[in-house]
Parts: structure tokens; C-alpha cells; sequence
């Protein structure tokens, strides 16, 4: 038997090993999945050294018609499992119906449910065990639920979540990775540009970081929010007071402006619209604008921007250009 | 591996196909397991969908090719996986060679890939006859506990109370069942 060179060092092998036999154990929660994802993500001798302990254990299920191998677990077996006449014909058949069973089941267990919305789309989800969704517009949310997790990942955009309470079933919105956890609670999650921005109306929330000890970032009570980026969870607000009007402005299509950025105010303003407002030189960016307006109704604040800032507005089908006054 | 596949079609003598029903078969087994497998592969290859994508379409290719079914009727779930996982392994080795290997003139006949998995039919008796052999060297507790894990799918709780030891003791023992596999066989993988 030649000896090939070991790609794999000993330590990595003995990790390997570790992890999978903590895998196999079933017992391996959200976090420490995410650990693992981790480890395996690393280093390619990680990924090797996995994948070939996930072979050797494939392999053996081979062996498993192995009349000496099989002696020395005759005693310790499942008693349920009685392999007296025509096993293999039986098992054959039942790995049929297992099959259609498993498929069915797999689907249910690992579905995700997706949810969007398009460009200046809203929609209200009610969810099966009584909590509510409402995403806001351009905006994708994933649900699934198991026995002991109702797990919603957000993909892009914004949502309101309304949880119904179930200490025994938490309720979890990962956000790359990231998750914000709650417990009978009602909170908005906005996914912006790589910016993610909780915001609690009810109960208590939680955030936790991506990756290995799930640092907890934020707890946070009512009124309150928080805003971090969820790949680099060091780089964040802090908890603070947040104006849950303007927050949840839009669940009655209004956009709530308080002394922001005119730029800020037109990007949120496109984000409801194919229609996009289009600032022309910077001489208004700065400006500040407060207010309340109903999404998409371009020409109040075309008008609003004509009053205050003296700006000139030219429109056409695909775009509203707001150019700065002559003085 | 073309040579191993030559022999294999020899020996492999089917009386009656039956192409379209086998198709069917496999085609029923690959798409019960697709997703699963798909979230399965992706954590090995993180890189990206495209690599996956690759090895799925792959594995499905390497059910079709078989010249029988017997092996993937009897265990559906570890024959795919392992025609996967082998194809994963492939791909993982190739890039770390493409990393390491750079500056050496890189020989295609010793670094092809082994085929260990029931379709490489000689080689993969003799892999047998060598996984069993080394799990003969482990001490029969753990040995116990990683035939009844893989045999029996018995959870640990369920292993711990048959074998009247510790859950703790049975992930030690799958551990290190595990960990000796890799030394003694590390040559053939």
C-alpha cells in the first residue's frame, strides 16, 4: 500500500473528528452549527479532513450487511427492529415507502417559505402559529418553522415582525447571519446596504452576532433600536431611543421624515418607487427636511421640496429630477 | 478510473437493463434526496452555488452511469452521499493542489482521483476489507458504539442506555472511532 502524503495534520483530523462526532449526535444547536460552518470555512484542510470522516462513516454503512460485524451488536440493537424472515425484501420495501415518507418530511422540515415583495409592493403575512409579518416594499423574507424554533430570515428590505408568544418556541429573524431573537414581542428589522436596523415597539429583543458565541450586541426594550452592520458586529449604534412613529411609518404607507438629510429623505423615498427622484449636484443633499408623506406620492414632495427649497422639478416617466433654484 | 470502469463493464453482465425504469428509479432517489444533499455539499464547499452545482450535477451523472442499481436500491441515502462526498473530496484536493502545487510540474497519474465509492467496484471491495479490518482495532466498546450509530441510526441517548454508559462516553467513543478510521486509512483516502 503506497503511502500518499497527508494533506491533513493530526489536530485537524482529531477537530474534524470532534465535530462530527458531536454532529451525529443530533444535538448540535443553531449556534454551534454555525460554529462549525465556521471552522469549516477557515481553512481547505478543515473542509478535507471533514469530508473525510463524512466518507469513512458512509463507508461503513456499507459494512452493514456484515454478518460478524452485526454479531457483535446483536445485543445492544433497537429491540423494535426484528429481522427474522426476508429482511432484505422487507427493507427494500420499507426504504421505498421510507423514501416517499423522508421526501415529504425533508421538504417540510428544511422548506423555507419565501415571501417578497416588489418595488412599492407591501403585504401582510399571517403566519400559522398567530404571529403576523408585514414586509415593506423590495423586500424578501424566508419562514420556517420546526418543533423548536420558528426560524425568518431576512433577505433584503424591511419587515415588522409580530410574534406570538411561545417561551417554548423562539422566535428568531437571522439577519446574515446575525439574529435578532424575541419572545412575545413586536419589533422592525431593516436591511439597508449592509446596515441592519432593529427597532422594538413590544417586549424584549435580542441580538446576537454571527459565528462562533453568538456575542449577544443588543437587548433591547421598547422605544428602543439599535443599528450594526452584520458582518462586522463591532461596527454599531449602541442601544438607543428610536421615534418608532417614523419607524413604522410605513405600515400605514407613510414615510416620516424628522430633520433628515434631503439625500436620505429621496433614498428612502426610491425605495417605495421605480420612479426615482434623482438629486442633481449636491447643492441640496445637505439640506434638512421634516414631514410626513404617503409613499409613492411623488408630486407632494416634489411640491415640498419646490416650497421650501426653491428647487425646480422636471419630470418624465421614468424619473422626477429635482435641480437646485437659480438664486 | 476509466480502467476500473472498463472492468466494471465487463464483469457487470445485466440481462435486461430495463433503461427507462432504472432511469426512473434513479431519478425518483436523486430528487428525494436533491435539496438535502445540496445543503450537505455547500458546507464543504462554501466557495460558492457554481461549485455545488458542479458536484450535483455530477453525482447525478455517476448514478445514471452505474450498470447496476443493487447497490443504490439497498441503501439509497450512503450510496448517494457517498458518491457526493468522494466527488467533494475530489474537487477539494484539486484546488488545494492548485494552491501548493504551483511551481512543481504536477503529475496527472498519481494525484487522479481514487474512486472509493461503489462504483469503482474492485477498489472499493478492497476499501472494505480495509475499513473492516480497522475497525477489528478498535476497542469493542467504541467499536459497539459506532456500528450502533451507523447501523442501527440510534441516537447516543439511545446507544448510551443499550450499552449502559454515559451520553458523554458514547460522543468520546464516536470520536474516537472516527479519529483511528482517518490514521489507519488515511492512505486510501
Amino acid at each position: 500500500m503506497k503511502r500518499v502524503e497527508r494533506v491533513t495534520d493530526e489536530s485537524i483530523e482529531r477537530a474534524a473528528a470532534d465535530w462530527l462526532a458531536r454532529e451525529e449526535g443530533g444535538a448540535l444547536g443553531p449556534a454551534e452549527r454555525r460554529r462549525l460552518d465556521h471552522w469549516l470555512r477557515r481553512d481547505e484542510r478543515h473542509r478535507l479532513a471533514y469530508a473525510n470522516c463524512r466518507q469513512l462513516c458512509l463507508m461503513t454503512d456499507f459494512l452493514a450487511g456484515d454478518e460478524e460485524l452485526q454479531a457483535e451488536i446483536a445485543g445492544a440493537r433497537r429491540p423494535a427492529r426484528q429481522r427474522a424472515f426476508g429482511w432484505k425484501t422487507l427493507l427494500q420495501l420499507a426504504a421505498v415507502m421510507l423514501l416517499a415518507l423522508g421526501a415529504v418530511w425533508l421538504q417540510q422540515y428544511f422548506a423555507v417559505d419565501y415571501y417578497q415583495t416588489q418595488i412599492g409592493e407591501q403585504r401582510v403575512v399571517h403566519l400559522r402559529d398567530g404571529s403576523t409579518l408585514m414586509l415593506n416594499t423590495d423586500s424578501r423574507v424566508g419562514v420556517r418553522y420546526t418543533r423548536g424554533q420558528r426560524s425568518l430570515f431576512l433577505e433584503r428590505g424591511e419587515a415588522f415582525f409580530m410574534v406570538a408568544g411561545n417561551p417554548q418556541r423562539p422566535f428568531v429573524v437571522d439577519v446574515q447571519g446575525s439574529e435578532v431573537r424575541a419572545l412575545g414581542t413586536a419589533f422592525n428589522v431593516a436591511l439597508r446596504a449592509g446596515d441592519a436596523r432593529v427597532a422594538v415597539t413590544q417586549g424584549v429583543v435580542e441580538v446576537r452576532a454571527a459565528g462562533a458565541g453568538q456575542r449577544r450586541l443588543a437587548r433591547m426594550l421598547p422605544g428602543e433600536g439599535f443599528h450594526y452592520s452584520p458582518e462586522q458586529p463591532r461596527q454599531n449604534s449602541g442601544v438607543g431611543k428610536v421615534n418608532l412613529e417614523k419607524v413604522t411609518a410605513w405600515q400605514t404607507d407613510r414615510i416620516y421624515f424628522d430633520n433628515d438629510r434631503l439625500e436620505d429623505a429621496v433614498a428612502e423615498y426610491n425605495r417605495y418607487t421605480t420612479r426615482k427622484m434623482v438629486l442633481v449636484g449636491d447643492q441640496l443633499a445637505g439640506k434638512r427636511i421634516s414631514g410626513v408623506f404617503n409613499i409613492g406620492d411623488a408630486d407632494a414632495l416634489a411640491f415640498a421640496l419646490k416650497e421650501s427649497f426653491g428647487a425646480r422639478i422636471n419630470k418624465s416617466d421614468q424619473r422626477i429630477l429635482v435641480l437646485p433654484g437659480r438664486d | 478510473m476509466a480502467i476500473s470502469k472498463a472492468n466494471l463493464r465487463l464483469v457487470s453482465n445485466n440481462p435486461d437493463p430495463a433503461d427507462t425504469g432504472d432511469r426512473a428509479c434513479v431519478e425518483a432517489l436523486y430528487s428525494a434526496h436533491r435539496s438535502a444533499l445540496c445543503r450537505y455539499i455547500a458546507r464543504m464547499l462554501p466557495g460558492g452555488r457554481q461549485d455545488v452545482e458542479v458536484i450535483l450535477h455530477e453525482t447525478y451523472i455517476r448514478l445514471l452511469r452505474q450498470d447496476s442499481l443493487q447497490h443504490l436500491r439497498q441503501n439509497p441515502r450512503a450510496y448517494i452521499y457517498t458518491v457526493a462526498t468522494n466527488l467533494v473530496r475530489d474537487s477539494l484536493r484539486r484546488q488545494s493542489r492548485r494552491c501548493s502545487e504551483q511551481h512543481h510540474s504536477y503529475d496527472d497519474s498519481e494525484h487522479e482521483s481514487r474512486e472509493i465509492t461503489p462504483q469503482g467496484a474492485a477498489e472499493w471491495q478492497q476499501s472494505l476489507g480495509r475499513l473492516k479490518q480497522s475497525l477489528r482495532g478498535l476497542k469493542p466498546v467504541v467499536r459497539r458504539v459506532f456500528l450502533l450509530s451507523r447501523f442501527e441510526q440510534m441516537t447516543y441517548p439511545e446507544i448510551a442506555e443499550a450499552l449502559s454508559i454515559s451520553t458523554r462516553s458514547v460522543e468520546r467513543h464516536m470520536r474516537k472511532a472516527i479519529e483511528h478510521l482517518q490514521r489507519e486509512l488515511s492512505d486510501i483516502l
